[in-house]
């Protein structure tokens, strides 16, 4: 199965991250990231294609087609609920 | 959001799209005078994937509502999350003991926390996802407060 998660570089993403490597049924992760994500780089799993996206606002028809197939996505993009600004 | 309309397009009649949202413990969909603002931004995110769902009913979105997520227990990720600022970082120390022995309810350890958000991802679980005991839904939109994740994790 081919899933999709951001927020792979936070906490909770970090977790879910582990957990898909775990998940044997899981045949392809696509990351999308405004960085490059240091925990694919060090685990080097080829199932893992890490996406560098900057502007979550915009998805372009050639990111959709990278991230075809996709049953489903772990949102985990924010912050910390204590460290969240007035804005 | 942006991405949840986006990603409406990688669902359809045979293959519905499942599209996990982490909120967060507090988060409200009705806030009150006094709620923080977190509370409001991620309640009207969730209100929103709610309405998404309702339009496109292959997006099967849901949200999740940890509490205190703790990764102390959990070696294979230590070394790549983020810093926490040191007063932050002070308190959740303060904290944590009494909340793994004490609130368990609220306690939200990465590793299992992790699998429970993967499995939903995967459209695991969801005969589970029925209104009552911290499931709260809007129309067919679920939102699970910690008790359940932990409850589906095994915890």
């Amino acid at each position: 199965m081919h899933v999709i998660l951001t927020g792979a570089t936070g906490l909770v993403g970090s977790g879910v991250l582990d957990a898909m490597i775990k998940t044997a049924d899981i045949t392809k992760i696509s990351i999308l990231s405004r960085r490059p994500v240091p925990m694919v780089e060090d685990v080097k799993d080829p199932r893992i294609n890490v996406i560098i996206h900057k502007d979550f606002e915009n998805y372009d028809s050639a990111l959709l087609e990278q991230l075809k197939g996709a049953r489903g996505c772990v949102w985990a993009l924010g912050i910390s609920q204590t460290q969240v600004g007035a804005e | 959001m942006a991405a949840a309309k986006a990603f409406q397009n990688l669902a359809s009649e045979t293959e519905p799209f499942n599209f996990v949202y982490v909120s967060g413990a507090g988060a409200s969909t009705e806030p009150g005078r006094f709620a923080p603002i977190f509370a409001r931004v991620k309640g009207e995110t969730e209100l929103a994937l709610a309405d998404l769902r309702k339009q496109n009913p292959h997006l099967h979105a849901l949200s999740t509502r940890p509490a205190f997520v703790d990764p102390s227990a959990h070696r294979a990720i230590k070394n790549y999350i983020p810093a926490k600022p040191a007063m932050i970082g002070l308190l959740e120390l303060v904290l944590a003991h009494p909340i793994r022995l004490a609130l368990k309810g609220q306690h939200s350890p990465t590793e299992p926390l992790g699998r429970v958000l993967t499995e939903l991802a995967m459209g695991k679980h969801k005969d589970q996802l029925v209104a009552g005991n911290g499931i709260q839904k809007v129309g067919n939109f679920p939102i699970l407060e910690n008790s359940v994740l932990r409850r589906l994790a095994g915890l």
